[in-house]
């Protein structure tokens, strides 16, 4: 996995590495097993007549169970992992949807703006992706093709993604949960923490003729930097002070 | 009544007719499954109300007279498969002559009943689904009287025995499907 | 006793005809009409492949725009799943092995099964014409609205495209009835539940399947065509979601659609070719229902991250690991099967090995990328497309090879060369590897699938290249294979009626089968007639 860069990527990757430990025994266990197998008893003679063995219940049971006790586990450790993500802030559930289905804990997380420091909308469209600021000082959007979202490093910072066409993804790997972009939906994701860094996110949702160069590269900064970045991009942009 | 004991291979055509008759049935229930469940989950997840504001429920009072003639076919069905069962040639014209009728009597309130609905299925997607049921249930029903017909002319020719009436039970169970079906339509799309 | 004898003479010779050919009703040539059907598409989605393979070769590639890659990739998925894997094991391997395996001279419809056959070769046909003369489908395999809808897809391909499902959808329901309804009530006399071969019990599995999930698919279908030519408002933008449920309902159902007979077919195989039972007949049976039941419970494991609420992943979550236990309790059998037996490594049991390898990481791929937090990063990336190639090549292929060759002297009475058989065993083997284990750790270095190309500097060159080599590597083999086949049909030679010491009821009949079957039905007094035929013609001592 590429490097993470905020500690919800390193949840995944933490996750995901011990997950590949279990993997990596039960693969190597079973070739192994399987190759012997297929070597050791090979026809020797056209005569063989082996024991005619029809089951045994006992060996049976043992490989029911045991990998039932490997899935278990491989299981509770990944609804630890998505607990904390929630902890975290992260979200795979989008705003509207969770009220409808009556997801208490999601839709607390959600309402729960307070920790947020910085809002962004984007949208999703083919081919390219828009992102609106909004803090309390101004609203700002940036129409973007290639141009990096711009993210102030070490804060909480929510994105409320829609589509105004089809379905996108949002994924930059490096920075936490991938989720799609529906139309037609407002969908949530948090990025805590980051560190400052170039980040490269490409679509991840088949949208149609351009794609594959559907890029939502991210530029996390210092945060002094990000403020005067962002005076100047709503100065350029002529952006009208909400207050 | 003199019965003439089948050869077992003519009892095993009939054995596996029926059972063919039945799983056919099982997966035309799978495919109103869908239909339903799709219904339950626009319900479900709509942001606004189910049916959406400003959309009119279609009219109740036809579809209660459509369930009342579909009840009354169940039962003639019911009758016209026991004739014949009992070997009672005339029974099963009769009885089967009656659930035609009655059939075709639903189809035309139906086809009234269309009138109204070709205008809001283009709106929004509640119109949609419940033109849907209704259109496909009704597309059944076509089938079910074909079948009908079909065991009408054969029994007029007198093909049918207490022994061999594989199509007269094809038809009864197909029918008995319709019926089911229709009642969880109306159950669905106009009590709740 | 249902056993009537019919006299050898009337098989008769007219019958081999090209119109005998068309108007036949006989499950056998049935069977071989949807097994040349199938072949024939999976070379040419298989070509398809190789156009995305070199297109992806290197950075950059210009070889098709991205709206012809785009439209390349949606029919090599279709063609490989609709018109290919599903069509060579359920309507192929099914129609000719199920009848003659439990003991039947047809199945119970034979005219519902020519017909099907026809309708599922409409289905081709239309999909390439639709694909062939323009005017193409491109919104993958999944379809998912509103790409799909007649905004963002107005073309008729799409429409075609549709259609194309919907007909191949129907082929396959009546192809389940007919064997459901065959194995339970034209078995054998004697056959009882634990005398029926394993293959049997998987196309039942595999039937049940077909018939409650291709409704669902049917239903969805018909909903999109009618949005598409009738403005109706199912799929609307904010009902997006309601597509992805009705599909994923039945295409879950639909990997273990083209698995589990092919899990089948190497249940017959490696008992065969150890000279020993198959180790836990009632364990394996008991899986593959489960696997079958619980296959109707996972679906939304495909939709993790497209923002379903937290309890509905975990439960999801749940549902699909589960699956892994009887899984590996089939795998476990398998082994032990081989374990203390006579193993002749003849081609079939090699690509029955090769099938138990590949399978088991896709199997295990499959369930890393399960677990929620990990499929928020795996997800639509190259990691799931060696996921599924494993399962589906790994698995389904090579388990239909298996079959071709273990099958094949008693389908056209001819044995496929055995050299020529390994040769094309260890390239595929290696080919496959090549082609698909990269593609690992493309996904995990952030390559999302379905991109018509890739910039250098993301640093994918190198796995893609080896993923095209080996993917003309796998092509060099199937090439390997047809020559064997055309080497074998040409050769004169006489094929024995059970040239594998075979357990089940197609090797106590002649190589091929008279269109009868059994010339007497069989009384199958276990769950080996074969052997049970060939001990009691054999002085004891021998063997
Ligand atoms: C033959 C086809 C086939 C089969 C059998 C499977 C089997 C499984 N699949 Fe796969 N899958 C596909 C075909 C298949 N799949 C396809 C085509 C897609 C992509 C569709 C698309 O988007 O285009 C897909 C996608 C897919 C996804 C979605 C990925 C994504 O888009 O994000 C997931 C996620 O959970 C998944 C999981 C699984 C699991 C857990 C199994 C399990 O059934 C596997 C169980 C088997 C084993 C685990 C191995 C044997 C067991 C043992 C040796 C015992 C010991 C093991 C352990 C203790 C782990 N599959
Ligand atoms: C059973 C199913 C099956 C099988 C067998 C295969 C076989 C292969 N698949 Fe594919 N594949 C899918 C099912 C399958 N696939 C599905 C469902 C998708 C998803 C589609 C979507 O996203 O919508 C997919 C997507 C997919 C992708 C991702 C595309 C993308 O996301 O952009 C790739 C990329 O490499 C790929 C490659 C291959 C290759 C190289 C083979 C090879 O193994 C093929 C080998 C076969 C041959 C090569 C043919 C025989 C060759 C000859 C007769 C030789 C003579 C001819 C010449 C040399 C020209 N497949
Ligand atoms: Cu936007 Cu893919
Ligand atoms: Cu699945």
């Amino acid at each position: 996995m590429l490097p993470p860069a905020t500690p919800d990527a390193q949840l995944i990757k933490n996750l995901y590495d011990v997950v590949l430990i279990f993997a990596v025994v039960t693969f190597v266990l079973v070739e192994a097993l399987l190759l012997v197998t297929a070597v050791r008893f090979r026809r020797k003679s056209t005569a063989d007549s082996p024991v005619q063995t029809h089951g045994n219940n006992l060996a049976e049971l043992g490989w029911t169970i045991v990998p039932a006790i490997v899935v278990a586990a491989v299981f509770f450790m990944s609804i630890d992992t998505a607990g904390q993500l929630a902890g975290h802030g992260s979200s795979t559930a989008p705003v509207a949807r969770v009220h409808a289905l009556g997801d208490k804990v999601a839709a607390q997380r959600i309402e729960d703006a307070a920790k947020v420091d910085l809002v962004i909308e984007v949208t999703g469209r083919q081919w390219f992706w828009q992102y609106s600021y909004k803090t309390d000082g101004a609203l700002m959007t940036d129409s973007n093709d290639a141009k990096p979202l711009v993210l102030p490093a070490g804060k909480t910072i929510r994105l409320d993604l829609t589509a105004a066409d089809v379905i996108h993804a949002w994924w930059v790997p490096q920075l936490g949960p991938m989720l799609y972009v529906n139309p037609g939906e407002r969908t949530a994701i948090f990025i805590e923490n980051a560190q400052p860094g170039d980040y490269i996110g490409q679509c991840n949702f088949y949208c149609g003729l351009q794609h594959a160069y559907m890029l939502n590269n991210v530029k996390v900064v210092p945060e002094a930097e990000f403020e005067a970045w962002y005076r100047g991009a709503v100065a350029a942009s002529g952006a009208v002070a909400t207050k | 009544m003199a019965a003439i004991p089948l050869s077992p291979q003519a009892a095993q055509r009939q054995r596996i007719g029926r059972f063919g008759v039945q799983l056919f049935i099982a997966s035309e229930t799978m495919f109103f499954a869908a239909l339903f469940f799709a219904w339950y989950y626009l319900g479900v997840t709509a942001d606004a109300a189910w049916p959406p504001a400003g959309v009119q429920r279609p009219s109740f009072a036809p579809a209660a007279v459509n369930t009342v003639l579909t009840l009354m076919s169940a039962v003639t069905m019911w009758i016209a498969a026991r004739s014949i069962r009992r070997d009672n040639q005339r029974g099963l014209v009769f009885w089967m002559s009656a659930s035609a009728a009655l059939a075709l009597l639903f189809m035309a309130v139906q086809t009234i009943e269309f009138r109204e609905l070709a205008l809001i299925a283009q709106d929004t997607s509640y119109g949609s689904l419940f033109l849907f049921l209704l259109f496909f249930h009704a597309a059944r029903v076509f089938v079910g009287v074909a079948l009908m017909v079909i065991v009408l002319i054969r029994s007029i020719l007198g093909q049918f025995s207490a022994q061999r009436h594989l199509l007269v039970d094809a038809a009864e169970m197909y029918w008995n499907f319709i019926v089911i079906v229709w009642l969880a339509v109306f159950t669905v799309l106009y009590l709740f | 006793m249902a056993s009537i004898s019919i006299p050898v003479s009337s098989q008769d010779k007219a019958k081999n005809g090209l119109l005998g050919w068309l108007a036949t009703v006989d499950h056998k040539k049935v069977g071989l009409m949807y097994m040349v059907m199938a072949f024939v598409f999976f070379v040419a989605s298989g070509i398809l492949a190789l156009v995305i393979r070199t297109q992806l070769a290197a950075p950059g590639m210009t070889l098709v725009d991205p709206n012809t890659y785009n439209q390349v990739f949606t029919m090599h998925g279709t063609g490989m799943i609709f018109l290919f894997t599903i069509p060579m094991l359920v309507g192929g391997f099914g129609n000719y092995f199920l009848p003659i395996m439990i003991g039947a001279r047809d199945v119970a419809f034979p005219r519902l099964n020519a017909f099907s056959f026809w309708i599922t070769l409409g289905a081709g046909l239309v999909m390439s014409i639709a694909f062939t003369v323009g005017d193409r489908s491109a919104a993958a395999w999944t379809a998912y609205v509103p790409l799909s809808n007649s905004t963002y897809s107005p073309q008729s391909g799409m429409d075609i495209w549709l259609l194309g499902l919907i007909l191949s959808g129907i082929g396959s329901t009546l192809g389940a009835v007919n064997f459901l309804v065959t194995v339970v009530t034209m078995r054998a006399p004697g056959m009882t539940a634990w005398r029926i071969p394993m293959f049997v019990w998987a196309m039942v599995t595999t039937a049940v399947m077909v018939l409650l999930a291709t409704p669902v698919l049917t239903a969805a279908l018909v909903m999109l065509v009618a949005d598409r030519n009738f403005s109706t408002q199912f799929f609307t933008t904010s009902n997006a979601r309601l597509w992805q449920h009705m599909f994923w309902f039945y295409s879950h159902p639909a990997v273990y659609i083209m698995v589990l007979p092919a899990m089948g077919v190497i249940s017959e195989i490696l008992p065969v070719f150890s000279r020993k039972p198959l180790f836990g007949l009632k364990a394996v049976v008991v899986s593959t229902a489960l696997i079958g039941v619980l296959g109707f419970t996972t679906w939304v494991h495909h939709m993790f991250v497209s923002g379903v609420s937290p309890t509905i992943e975990r439960f999801f979550i749940f549902t699909t690991m589960v699956i892994a236990v009887p899984t590996g309790v089939k795998i476990f059998n398998w082994i032990f099967t081989m374990w203390g037996g006579s193993l002749n490594l003849k081609t079939p049991l090699l690509m029955c090995i090769g099938f138990l390898s590949t399978f088991v990481v896709g199997g295990i791929t499959g369930v890393i990328q399960a677990a929620g937090p990990v499929n928020s990063y795996l997800h639509n990336s190259y990691w799931v497309v060696a996921h599924f190639h494993y399962v589906l090549f790994g698995g389904s292929v090579f388990g239909i090879f298996a079959g071709l060759y273990y099958w094949m002297p008693k389908m056209i009475g001819r044995m496929l060369d055995d050299k020529l058989g390994k040769l094309h065993f260890y390239t595929m083997f290696i080919g496959f590897n090549l082609t698909f284990f990269p593609m690992h750790l493309l996904g995990l270095e952030g390559m999302p699938r379905r991109i018509a190309t890739y910039s250098a500097d993301r640093g994918w060159a190198g796995g893609n290249l080896a993923a095209s080599i080996g993917a003309f590597l796998i092509a060099f083999s199937v090439l390997l294979f047809i020559i064997n086949f055309i080497k074998s049909v040409r050769a004169k030679q006489e094929v024995p009626a059970d040239p594998w010491e075979g357990n089940t009821l197609e090797w106590m009949i002649p190589s091929p089968p008279p269109e009868y079957n059994f010339a007497t039905i069989p009384t199958v007094q276990s769950d080996r007639p074969a052997l049970d035929a060939r001990n009691s013609s054999q002085p004891a001592g021998q063997h």
